[in-house]
């Protein structure tokens, strides 16, 4: 048991689906401390973001995050962006900036949580900028992975690529299974502190 | 004039068609380029996308690892073209923070095979056009884009581009290799065990091909045990929630610098491939430890008599031929003598043989337990060790010519009747005899030597000293066989002439050495032995005139002074770039690849293994391959011949060769064009290559 610690400890260990999330407590861009135990009932979404990296600008320059955001705000699902970036390094945002880019590129994330230190990124075994997590009312992780089906930076083939996180909130409202539980996130890595 | 100028401007524009334009991104410098100056109709045309990447910048290997995005390519190709699958170099570890990317630094060459359709107009051009996209990463990551393009002239025949085609073969020679090595892989204790039977030595690390299955950022534990090699890895999140049935990817090895990559397509197995206590170890076991080796079913003792009587043939093989000469002159120097004397001085060369072949087993089997890729003989891959021991060859040259002398010499040097090698002298003879034989292995060493290689200590200790038993039995003979030694002819005035003569047999030893340190680190350092052989010629002269004087401390001095004069610029030799293999026959370097290539045509190989090093592949090449009548047989029958150099280390090769269950060369290997593989004895004859290149099918 010991060993298997022992040959693990470098990776980080995922969430899976089906399981408890992580539980956090962060503060917010608005100077809240927020935790996941304050949504319960409600459905969490969590996004890793870096506004430095392609693959977040692939997905915000082409309004399809925002439209997200939007459609979890109607459906009062709680959408939470993530910033793990460590200071100076690429995407690090302190509580001014990420609300001035939010405002910029018309995000309406429910709040900004700054994880500087990257405690909640690691929690999450965050990898990748996007990287998405769904939480239920219960507090049980949903999905875990990707954005959406076609690992690339070009912002084109958003249309021809399926939602993961869409797709995912559609059978959660309509009360069933989350089909595709987990996927390969990609995107840029998280900028953590130098381990 | 008019077609003169016509044929430099063909040149010209030849010249220019394999490259395409070089394209700069924000971090690196892109273009096509082919390894042949033309496309043959019907043949496929091997281009690559080269990429020089800035400092500290990476891009994707097809499976980036934590994060990343692979190279894409999408080809725009005349009709009837067809690209084929991309080859990756192979990847290495990006740490990052907690997490791992696979990928690329440097100057990346990203193959694909292109299909030239039959129906190829020659004369023509044809344009091939990539619009190529990759993700340039160093810690902040952007994503760049080019249009490569490249012309390339049709024709039925094509040569080969400098540069390029170097680059292409290099980068398609380094690409993983299917052996066909068996594996499962199962999970307990949240750790998935992946088990290789028989992979190949080398320090492994295993990149899983699609991502989600594995964590790339874990350690590896590996384990190796009964041949098999297990690795302990750590699940990826998509393992956890469905295991997979199969899991591929690719197994590298890495040696000395060098790194060879193995294909791996794993199964599932139902039965844990890992016992508890396995798995404990190798939970506990650092990254890249464990050592254990398995060994071949073969027995024992039968191997061992194969080892002796190895030894024994050694004796005849013309690499130990000088060794003879030496041992010879030392026997006729003890005819007459008493039968204590002579007992002794086969004792201390059997001790000799003994020793040195003891230390060199122990040297072999602890690098090669370092993960080092080394056969036997590999005390000659390197210059310094060769130039050294052409040193010593010619000092015992120069001791046989009468220009010192060595050992317990009686009063009145000159005399010489009465000198006799003592005991010292005899078990360094031994010594030498070992040294230079041991690249010269036999047609009855490959098994037992191929076995020591993967046994355990023990018994690859047991096999080796057998070896040096059978090397040394004929002189035990004449200490045991009293009757032998009183057949040896009385001492006289002849045997000064004969000692003399046998000097010759020395010089033309130093010879062949220079010729191997030539090929190994190029002309610069056969001008440094030149004159470390004048430097120890005088060093020898000294030492002989305070041998004349008696003893005389200031000229002892200058000569030890002078030898290691000669000595010192020996040891800063290099290993030069690997020379082409001269010869008349139209050879192929060793290429794995075109092998299969061949093999799916039906097209009937021979392959060489050789250095420059072994006399018996010397032998062989001079004697049979490369003469007018085999030169012909190969040409009749289409056979193609390709040559594996093993001069310099080379790890392909290596694995090659081990692959046959041998251990060194020589081995000629002739595939008959159905892929079948027959190994063919290690001393050749013309009738031999006949009855084999003619009776295929």
């Amino acid at each position: 048991m010991i060993s298997t610690l022992a040959a693990s400890l470098l990776a980080l260990l995922a969430p899976m689906p089906g399981q408890a999330a992580p539980e956090f407590s962060e503060v917010s861009a608005g100077g809240e401390t927020i935790s996941l135990d304050q949504f319960e009932g409600k459905t969490v979404v969590l996004e890793w973001t870096n506004d430095g990296c392609p693959f977040v600008q692939k997905h915000y320059g082409a309004g399809n995050m925002q439209a997200l955001q939007k459609r979890a705000g109607a459906e009062d699902i709680v959408w939470v962006q993530v910033i793990s970036s460590a200071e100076g390094k690429q995407g690090y945002a302190d509580a001014a900036r990420a609300t001035e880019l939010n405002a910029e590129r018309g995000a309406e994330p429910a709040y900004v949580l700054l994880d500087a230190d990257g405690s909640m990124g690691r929690a999450y075994a965050a990898k990748t900028t996007p990287h998405m997590f769904i939480i239920d009312g219960e507090g049980t992780l949903r999905y875990n992975g990707a954005i959406d089906t076609i690992p690339s930076s070009n912002p084109a083939d958003i249309k021809r690529a399926d939602n993961y996180v869409s797709t995912a909130l559609s059978q959660m409202k309509n009360g069933g299974e989350v089909v595709t539980k987990v996927s390969k996130p990609y995107g840029c890595s998280v900028k953590y502190a130098d381990s | 004039m008019l077609r003169l100028l016509l044929a430099a401007f063909t040149l010209f524009a030849a010249a220019h068609a394999q490259t395409g334009e070089a394209v700069r991104t924000g971090h690196a410098t892109s273009r096509l380029i082919s390894e042949q100056s033309a496309a043959v109709p019907g043949e496929t045309l091997w281009v690559a996308l080269a990429q020089e990447l800035d400092e500290g910048w990476h891009v994707y290997w097809k499976n980036p690892g934590d994060s990343g995005l692979p190279l894409n390519l999408g080809w725009q190709l005349p009709e009837g073209f067809e690209a084929g699958e991309l080859g990756y170099p192979l990847p290495h570890r990006l740490p990052l923070g907690p997490l791992t990317n696979f990928g690329h630094e440097g100057s990346p060459t990203f193959l694909v095979p292109i299909k030239v359709p039959p129906g190829a107009q020659p004369g023509t051009m044809a344009r091939l056009d990539v619009f190529a996209e990759w993700l340039i990463c160093l810690d902040v990551c952007i994503p760049e884009s080019a249009d490569l393009s490249l012309s390339i002239p049709i024709a039925a025949s094509a040569s080969p581009v400098p540069g390029q085609t170097e680059r292409i073969r290099t980068a398609r020679s380094a690409q993983p290799r299917d052996l066909g090595l068996e594996a499962a892989f199962s999970e307990a204790e949240g750790t998935v065990v992946l088990r290789i039977e028989g992979a190949p030595e080398g320090d492994p690390f295993f990149y899983p091909a699609v991502g989600g299955l594995i964590e790339p950022s874990s350690t590896q534990a590996t384990l190796r045990e009964d041949g098999a090699l297990l690795i302990a890895l750590t699940p990826g999140i998509e393992y956890e929630f469905e295991p997979p049935q199969t899991l591929e990817g690719l197994l590298t090895l890495a040696m000395e610098g060098e790194e060879v990559g193995v294909e791996i397509a794993a199964v599932r197995s139902e039965e844990m491939v890992a016992a508890a206590p396995l798995l404990a170890r190798l939970n506990a076991a650092e990254a890249g430890g464990g050592g254990g080796s398995g060994a071949s079913s073969a027995s024992l003792p039968l191997l061992l008599l194969f080892a002796l009587l190895g030894g024994l043939i050694l004796n005849a093989m013309p690499c130990v031929f000088p060794i003879v000469f030496l041992k010879a002159s030392s026997i006729a120097s003890l005819a007459g003598a008493e039968r204590k004397t002579i007992r002794m001085d086969a004792y201390a060369y059997t001790a000799g043989v003994l020793v040195t072949f003891a230390i060199m087993a122990v040297v072999l089997l602890s690098l090669r337990a370092a993960g080092a890729q080394l056969g036997w003989g590999f005390q000659l891959q390197s210059p310094v060790a060769v130039s050294i021991l052409a040193l010593i060859v010619f000092l015992i040259g120069l001791n046989l010519a009468g220009m010192f002398e060595v050992g317990t010499s009686f009063q009145g040097a000159g005399s010489g009747l009465a000198q006799k090698k003592g005991p010292a002298g005899s078990f360094f003879t031994g010594l030498l005899a070992v040294l230079v034989a041991a690249p010269c292995i036999g047609p009855f060493l490959g098994a037992p030597v191929g076995y020591a290689l993967t046994a355990p200590p023990a018994a690859a200790m047991a096999v080796f000293l057998v070896l040096g038993l059978g090397l040394a039995l004929p002189y035990l003979l004449l200490a045991f066989v009293p009757s032998l030694a009183e057949k040896l002819p009385r001492p006289g005035a002849w045997m000064i002439r004969l000692k003399q003569l046998f000097a010759f047999a020395m010089f033309g030893t130093v010879v062949w050495l220079v010729w191997v340190v030539s090929l190994q680190a190029g002309p610069d350092a056969v001008l440094r032995l030149g004159i470390a052989f004048v430097v120890a010629g005088l060093a020898a002269w000294l030492f002989g005139l305070a041998q004349e004087k008696g003893t005389s401390l200031p000229l002892q001095a200058a000569a030890a002074l002078a030898l290691v004069v000669a000595i010192v610029p020996l040891t800063g030799l290099q290993t030069a770039a690997p020379v082409s293999y001269a010869g008349e026959t139209a050879k192929e370097p060793y290429d794995e690849t075109r092998l299969a290539a061949l093999m799916e045509e039906g097209q009937p190989v021979f392959i060489d293994f050789t250095a420059a090093w072994c006399v018996t592949c010397q032998y062989n090449k001079r004697v049979v391959l490369e003469t007018a009548e085999i030169r012909d047989l190969f040409a009749q029958t289409g056979t193609v011949f390709m040559v594996a150099d093993l001069t310099n280390p080379d790890p392909i090769i290596t694995a090659a060769i081990e692959r046959q269950g041998r251990s060194g060369v020589p081995l000629y290997l002739y595939y008959d064009g159905t892929g079948e593989a027959e190994v063919l004895p290690q001393i050749l004859t013309a009738k031999l290559m006949k009855e084999t290149l003619e009776n295929r099918g």
